[in-house]
């Protein structure tokens, strides 16, 4: 072979691989794949409400919902909750409700939710609340991470890093 | 530190890094995201009477200056408080200016007399960041000190569910050092 037909096969082989990775990338989510029994086991258990009650995700079922796992102490997570804010605002009477999870401290997470005003629940734990965030496919446990379901109880979609109104809008509305 | 790499010719830069996006797509692993081992390494070595705690922050990751503490356990065992590096600032939407660490940190621990001898325990609480937008939990590890020399487990220590501490991003050996 020539040097420049070696360069022609490198050059393709890497443009193949690169449209094979991107088309793989595209189809799968960005995160171990949540199970069903595991969520089914998360939506059941226990965590912590930032007044000192205890609740879990199965009161909500029937909704569209979004749980978004966060923290005060997480900048990204902050960044986008003003857009949770308006969604709930605009879609919280066709049937969407959000639900945090903060993994934080519960007199922390009561002084932010007066501060930005949080008109959804939010809910508070540490190892629990990472341990729900791993049924639900997060690895990583890293956050911001966003799941929605629909009223089923399917996962539609999970974000790992910030999300925003753009994006989450179309997903929810087509849910309702 | 090893000798730097020398730079592949750029086409199989290229082949390189699209082999790579099929493997991480392959794996199904998350592909921009680090684990928050592998983008915080945690090592660890004596030096006469002072523990050298290292983390090796890779490119696009940080560490919070204010959210890393060390203790000792006993905590007579330590000789003076953690001395931490400068860190560089960060101007943060949320938080205003804070000091954080990028690419590598030495925190130097000085230890007591009485460390040479028998066993002690330094946790290492750490809590950083991925530039492009995600958090880490805050992590804890666990350095066992044994007659002055720091202990390496002969396997690593694998994450477990049944500790708080791994749960929060696990209890890791240190790194053995060259």
């Amino acid at each position: 072979m020539t040097k420049t037909q070696k360069s022609l096969v490198f050059v393709t082989v890497a443009l193949l691989a690169l449209v094979a990775g991107l088309a793989l990338r595209g189809t799968g989510t960005p995160t171990g794949a949540p199970q069903p029994a595991a969520i089914a086991s998360a939506f059941v258990t226990p965590l912590s409400t930032p007044d000192g009650g205890k609740a879990s995700l199965s009161q909500w079922k029937g909704k569209v919902l979004v749980v978004n796992f966060w923290a005060t102490w997480c900048a990204p997570c902050r960044k986008e909750i003003p857009d949770f804010i308006r969604l709930q605002e605009s879609l919280g009477s066709r049937g969407v409700q959000f639900v945090g999870i903060a993994v934080d401290e519960a007199d922390k997470v009561a002084a932010f939710v007066r501060e930005v005003g949080l008109n959804y629940p939010t809910l508070v734990g540490e190892l629990d609340a990472v341990e729900i965030a791993r049924a639900m496919g997060n690895e990583l446990g890293a956050l911001p991470y966003t799941v929605v379901f629909d009223r089923d109880g399917n996962v539609v979609q999970v974000e790992l890093g910030g999300t925003n109104e753009a994006k989450l809008r179309p997903v929810l509305t087509s849910l309702l | 530190m090893g000798a730097e790499r020398p730079a592949l010719p750029a086409r199989r830069r290229v082949l390189a890094l699209a082999l790579a996006a099929v493997a991480q797509a392959a794996a199904g692993a998350t592909p921009e995201f680090l684990d928050t081992r592998q983008a915080f390494r945690l090592s660890a070595e004596m030096q006469g009477r002072d523990a050298l705690i290292r983390f090796r922050i890779a490119p696009g990751y940080y560490l919070y200056r204010d959210k890393l503490h060390l203790t000792v356990e006993p905590a007579s065992a330590a000789a003076g408080p953690a001395r931490l590096p400068k860190g560089g600032i960060r101007q943060d939407e949320f938080f205003g200016r804070v000091e954080v660490y990028h690419d590598a940190l030495e925190v130097r621990l000085p230890l007591g007399r009485d460390a040479m001898r028998g066993q002690l325990r330094i946790r290492v609480r750490s809590q950083g960041c991925a530039e492009a937008g995600v958090c880490y939990p805050p992590r804890d590890d666990i350095l066992e000190v044994r007659d002055g020399a720091f202990v390496v487990p002969a396997e690593p220590v694998r994450r477990g569910r049944e500790s708080l501490l791994d749960q929060l991003g696990g209890a890791v050996p240190p790194e053995r050092q060259p």
